[in-house]
């Protein structure tokens, strides 16, 4: 493999294509670094492919780009951020990119940009082979609807570094994910396939599963999984591979949060339940939420209160209660949150006591778990 | 040794220990009873520090002929008939001891004339042995010699201190009589030179400026604090220092109920809290409180000597003291370098008058305007305790550029200076303040935890938690003990989450905050858990509040320059380290070699 920075790259790409791999790439790379090839990405043509890579050196990003015409091998490293903007902005069905040295030059019909790069062997990271076999897959559906349910309620820059991710858990052919910021806590079933059996559990980094999320546009494809030690790999389909560094630490006990039992139960229309919190809310304090929540038999009315603004009340039915009477008090982002990735009609609340955790479950594998707040009297 | 009556004299000589202590005991009484003979003009001389010669001339009611052996006489007075006056005592003495207490003790020559017929008597006492009334030539009032104090009780007399020490006690009771009472003139000889000469002033202000002279600092601020209601109709006047001016030594501090200088720590905290946070806390405010109450909210018949008082209701006292100062500190600008401060004169006053009780229409109004000298210019505040709203906060500030340096200043202009704010001091008071309002509406949410964080602690820090855990609770933290050196925080205040402080390592801080934790015990004293509590609110304001170093966005900016218009007490951190330092262009220019 003699890459040298004298090859010089020529080839002509669907625009729109482009524009999705660079957003992609543009989410991987980092935002803000003093390494500046940590801000590239890096585009292989050889063989008649087009290949991208993008790191933030947790991450690696790699993928292959249909609809170009390779009209000379080459490698290039620009600029993520300035490339996507290009090329998101201009008109043309294709744009021709040739590099020069290290200069990057992307043509249009009616424009020309030259972009300086850096010299590509400075891109950090080894190959895409990997030795590690393939451990299970899942379809790309299931998966993203595990992802959707989970990252939303994880912690950023917490010192308990487990709530920085989401843990996957393998039984056999059972999949769990688990997220948690510590005062919430999201739960979601899957299934998956072979080919090696066994159990397995590793704490994936929120930033990856987003990437990945982004690469399951088709349901049906399969996304095979692999991993090492500090490592997941996930192949989807046969165009792309996420490669991320796995976090280290203890996942908390989660199957002692999860509630055992309760004593109340009431069943609401997802969308009339979203719209009154979300109500409710607008009189919250901006850095101490927390709106209270009474059921009974006739409804469920949520109030709130905000020192020097005022307060709300809001009342919505409840579609079915079972136990006593209640007030309880809930941050409503933690119960927006929810609601907005939920896809069945009706959700239920079930609880057992004013000080105990709350549960939230959509569907039959989905189970989210809220911690109260006190309230003032 | 068979009991037997006391003699009469040894009755009075031992009464007279409790009343007469020392020369300046005798200056007080004799200045008290001119007083409340309505002298306009007090003039006191003492040789040998008051135990030689002490002297009192007065120009007041004078004390008629026929009264003047009973003037010595024990338990016998003009201020009082029935019990029931004891209760709305307008007097400042009452018990109609003094007199009769000094002359066993002294040798006293006495002279006075009425206003009225004008003929001068004198009457003399040797040891309690009073003489016949003779005619003498003097002018209207009364004048009182009293020699060799003591000397009949070798005892007494052992304890007292050297003559400049006791000379400095008669000045200080002078003083004391002279800042309560205005419109009266003082003058105080000591060995025949001249120590204090106070012509009749206007009102307070103007007398606290005489007293107190340079120790008030620049441009003192003014008190006036009321509370309205039936049973509390009470007054608060007073001067106190900016916290700039603030000393380590507290002498300058007084205190006046009904025109009587008190000793009262409690007021004296109130006044201290009400700074609290405003000044390193070891540095103390320079004042002269004025209180004017209704008599029969305070019994000032507790203490021979008058020195101390008991109130009806304490607590509610230190409340209508502490808000006053703090809205006299509120209203103010307090940034340090502050040269731009409008001061202006104060325009209507009331004088005190200890024979006036407050409700009375009789409050004498006087201008204070000419009385105003340039250099004690007084600007006024005014609060009204029965509706806490509207306090006069800092002038907002108008802020065209700023500039972050270092990710640590703050660099603004102002109209005509150079403002540096510290963004870590400044945040940290805005969000204290924040908190503490929290608290006080009940709005502090706390979020239970669904993994309890765990951290580990010193047993003997850990032993701090049965006395902090109270207080954790009304913040919203609550934590328990799960083994002997291992806490569990099971909730948090939300808005600390927020700002990804950590619960456990906040715990095991304050835990191990040994002066918080002795603040805590004491739990007989509601101040100092208060204080704890504060010191607790202080932790969270700074875990919470941006640092030195981070870098601000310019709506950040922004939000944190805009609070600090509307926080209270926004010139100071909660430690009392300025949050901001002005620096005038005049200054400028002076560097600049223009000025």
């Amino acid at each position: 493999m003699a890459t040298t920075a004298t090859d010089s790259m020529k080839i002509v790409c669907d625009r729109a294509a482009l524009v999705d791999s660079l957003t992609l790439a543009s989410s991987v790379v980092m935002s803000r670094t003093t390494v500046p090839v940590l801000l590239c990405v890096k585009l292989s043509a050889k063989d008649g492919t087009l290949k991208l890579w993008a790191t933030d050196q947790d991450i690696r990003l790699s993928l292959v780009l249909a609809s170009v015409e390779v009209h000379s091998d080459g490698d290039a490293l620009i600029p993520a951020d300035k490339f996507a903007q290009i090329v998101r902005s201009c008109n043309d069905s294709t744009l021709t990119i040739q590099m020069d040295k290290n200069v990057a030059v992307v043509r249009g019909e009616d424009s020309k940009f030259r972009v300086y790069g850096y010299d590509p062997r400075e891109f950090p990271g080894e190959t895409d082979k990997s030795d590690v076999p393939i451990e299970f897959e899942v379809a790309a559906g299931v998966l993203r609807r595990m992802i959707s349910r989970t990252v939303f309620s994880t912690a950023s820059d917490n010192t308990r570094y487990a709530f920085n991710g989401v843990l996957l858990e393998r039984k056999g052919r059972r999949l769990r994910m688990v997220s948690t910021d510590g005062r919430r806590l999201a739960m979601v079933r899957g299934d998956c396939s072979g080919p090696a059996d066994g159990d397995a559990t590793c704490i994936i980094p929120t930033k990856a599963l987003n990437v990945v999320n982004r690469l399951l546009d088709d349901p049906d494809a399969c996304v095979r999984i692999s991993r090492d030690r500090n490592r997941i790999r996930f192949e989807v389909g046969e165009t792309a591979v996420i490669v991320s560094s796995l976090i280290e630490g203890n996942f908390p006990p989660f199957d002692d949060v999860l509630p055992k039992e309760h004593d109340r139960r009431g069943t609401f229309d997802t969308a009339e339940l979203a719209a009154a919190v979300k109500r409710a809310a607008l009189l919250t304090n901006e850095e101490s939420k927390g709106v209270k929540l009474s059921f009974n038999s006739n409804g469920l009315t949520i109030s709130s209160r905000a020192a020097e603004m005022g307060d709300a009340e809001v009342h919505l039915p409840v579609l079915s209660w079972e136990g006593a009477d209640i007030e309880i008090g809930f941050n409503p982002a933690y119960i927006t949150d929810v609601l907005r990735i939920a896809d069945t009609k009706v959700v239920a609340i079930e609880m057992k006591g004013a000080n105990r955790p709350g549960v939230i479950k959509i569907g039959d594998d989905f189970t989210y778990v809220i911690m109260p707040v006190s309230l003032p009297s | 040794m068979p009991i037997r009556t006391l003699s009469s004299a040894l009755v009075n000589q031992i009464a007279a220990g409790e009343v007469i202590e020392r020369p300046a005991s005798v200056a007080k009484e004799l200045v008290e009873n001119a007083i409340d003979a309505g002298a306009t003009r007090i003039v006191v001389r003492i040789e040998g520090g008051g135990r030689e010669r002490l002297e009192v001339i007065d120009d007041g009611d004078g004390i008629p002929h026929d009264e003047l052996s009973l003037a010595l006489a024990p338990h016998s007075t003009s201020k009082l008939t029935t019990s029931e006056d004891l209760n709305r005592i307008r007097t400042l003495g009452f018990r109609g001891e003094a007199l009769c207490a000094i002359s066993s003790v002294s040798h006293v020559k006495l002279a006075s004339a009425t206003r009225g017929n004008g003929q001068s008597w004198t009457i003399e006492s040797r040891f309690g042995e009073v003489s016949e009334a003779k005619p003498s030539s003097g002018p209207p009032g009364t004048s009182i010699v009293v020699a060799g104090l003591f000397s009949n009780v070798p005892a007494r007399r052992k304890f007292l201190r050297g003559d400049p020490a006791e000379a400095a006690r008669v000045t200080e009771v002078v003083c004391n009589a002279a800042l309560s009472h205005p419109s009266v003139a003082f003058r105080l000889e000591s060995g025949g030179r001249k120590v204090l000469d106070f012509a009749t002033a206007n009102d307070c202000f103007g007398r606290v400026s005489d007293v107190f002279g340079d120790a008030l600092g620049q441009n003192p601020l003014t008190v006036a604090g009321e509370a309205i209601g039936e049973e509390f109709a009470s007054r608060v006047l007073g001067i106190v220092c900016r916290p700039a001016s603030m000393r380590s030594v507290s002498r300058t501090q007084r205190i006046f109920v009904n025109g009587r200088p008190i000793v009262d720590r409690s007021l004296v905290h109130a006044v201290r809290e009400a700074y609290r946070g405003l000044a390193e806390p070891s540095l103390q405010p320079v004042f002269a409180i004025f209180l004017t109450v209704d008599p029969s909210l305070v019994d000032v018949n507790v203490h021979p000597q008058k020195s101390e008082v008991r109130w009806s209701n304490p607590s509610w006292m230190h409340r209508l003291v502490y808000r006053s100062v703090q809205d006299a500190l509120r209203s103010e600008d307090l940034t340090v370098g502050d040269s731009r401060l409008i001061s202006h004169a104060l325009s209507d006053s009331n004088g005190i008058d200890p024979r006036t009780a407050p409700s009375s229409a009789s409050v004498s109004t006087r201008s204070a305007v000419d009385r105003a000298s340039p250099s004690h210019s007084f600007s006024h505040s005014r609060v009204v305790m029965e509706e806490d709203q509207g306090h006069l906060l800092a002038p907002p500030v108008a802020v065209r550029q700023v500039l972050q340096v270092n990710d640590t200043w703050l660099i603004l202009a102002e109209d005509d200076a150079v403002v540096i704010v510290d963004q870590h001091a400044l945040h940290e008071r805005v969000m204290f303040e924040e908190i503490r309002s929290r608290i006080g509406g009940g709005d502090l949410m706390s979020q239970r935890l669904m993994i309890p964080a765990t951290a580990d602690v010193s047993p003997e820090s850990l032993a701090n938690l049965e006395t902090l855990g109270p207080l954790f609770a009304r913040l919203g933290i609550e934590v328990t003990a799960v083994g002997p050196r291992t806490i569990a925080v099971h909730a948090f205040p939300g808005f600390l989450i927020g700002r990804k402080v950590d619960a456990a390592t906040f715990v095991v801080r304050a835990l191990c905050d040994e002066s918080l934790a002795s603040a805590a015990t004491s739990s007989d004293d509601s101040t100092l858990r208060e204080q704890a509590l504060a010191d607790i609110l202080d932790m969270m304001a700074c875990k919470a509040a941006v640092k030195g170093g981070d870098r601000l966005s310019r709506e950040e900016i922004a939000e944190l320059l805009s609070a600090r218009s509307t926080t209270d007490r926004s010139s100071n951190c909660p430690h009392g380290r300025p949050t901001s330092i002005r620096i005038p262009i005049i200054e400028i220019e002076r560097r600049f070699g223009r000025r």
